[in-house]
């Protein structure tokens, strides 16, 4: 596993999201519970920007919904609304100063 | 006799034919991708070659939703007829898409609109062509960012309800095989459909506003 620079918390602030692609892997960095969480924005189904729209709520539940045709997935661990085998892989965080690492294969 | 108004539109990419023909036969992205622009659409029959579908969309320049009900015929691996009935059959446009590609990896799309009116409405020839010609690039624009994504994932082994398999499981090796030619099978399963509905496969926007964040932000 390798340790990349993905952004700063300068960017995450602006949105409290973004997406960035890092070696080959499409990451979604976000707050939540005021930590910071990255995991995948590539969705499973047809591999559209899970990250395009801001969080919404429904429901009681936080989720991003991907632009493409609308699959949802859950803030907290990432698993499809719809189809729970489709999950979103979680990707370690480091904050250093002002910036976000991620770690990648 | 009928009369028609009629547009010809054409660009041209720097994708695959298999993949283009995928972003028009993905029914369901309409109310995703373009969701804007449509707010449900019922799939009531599709195969291999055909796709019968009501659409509740917005058209250009007209400020409300219509119901329009759309039948799509794959005649060939190149050439693709929809035709489209709205305002209780009272209106009726036919478009004729031409999917060419070269050897080079490029191909080149033309559309060909056509709608019936009756002969005092031909008047409105110049008016049709402006405003088609404008849909065709804007429904365009929007569907690059989504060609582009999935021409990338597919090369980095992107694999259809299940993702990249190194993505998923940290322990699996990169994808490093050649790029593998666009594979395209219709009909495109579909799995986002609303639940107990009575006919066809119901497609419903999810999003009313966005704050949109986007594709994502240029590489550091």
């Amino acid at each position: 596993m390798q340790k990349k620079l993905i952004g700063t918390l300068n960017e995450l602030n602006k949105h409290k999201q973004f997406s960035r692609w890092v070696n080959d892997h499409d990451i979604l960095v976000f707050l939540n519970k005021n930590k910071v969480k990255a995991i995948s924005n590539i969705c499973p189904h047809f591999g559209g920007p899970v990250g395009y729209h801001e969080i919404t709520e429904v429901n009681g539940e936080k989720v991003f919904t991907c632009l493409w045709h609308n699959l949802q997935f859950n803030v907290d661990n990432g698993v499809c609304t719809l189809h729970k085998n489709l999950k979103l892989r979680e990707y370690e965080v480091i904050i250093d100063s002002d910036n976000i690492f991620v770690y990648v294969n | 006799m009928k009369y028609f108004l009629k547009s010809k539109s054409s660009l041209k990419t720097n994708f695959p034919k298999k993949l283009l023909l995928w972003n028009y036969w993905d029914h369901e992205h309409i109310v995703g991708t373009h969701f804007k622009h449509y707010k449900k659409v019922n799939i009531i029959y599709e195969d291999n070659k055909t796709c019968l579908s009501e659409r509740l969309a917005k058209l250009p320049y007209i400020p409300f939703y219509i119901k329009t009900t759309d039948f799509a015929i794959l005649l060939n691996g190149s050439q693709m007829v929809v035709y489209h009935y709205a305002l209780f059959n009272l209106l009726f446009c036919k478009q004729t898409f031409y999917f060419e590609e070269d050897n080079k990896g490029y191909c080149k799309v033309t559309r060909i609109d056509y709608l019936e009116v009756p002969r005092f409405l031909t008047i409105l020839q110049p008016f049709f062509d402006k405003i088609m010609r404008k849909w065709f690039i804007d429904v365009w624009k929007e569907d690059m960012p989504m060609r582009k994504r999935r021409l990338r994932v597919w090369k980095l082994g992107f694999n259809d309800f299940r993702g990249i398999d190194y993505v998923n499981n940290p322990a699996e090796k990169k994808f490093t095989k050649p790029m593998r030619p666009y594979k395209l099978e219709l009909p495109i399963a579909k799995i986002t459909h609303e639940k107990n509905t009575k006919s066809g496969k119901v497609f419903l926007r999810k999003i009313e506003k966005s704050k949109h964040i986007g594709y994502g932000l240029p590489k550091l």
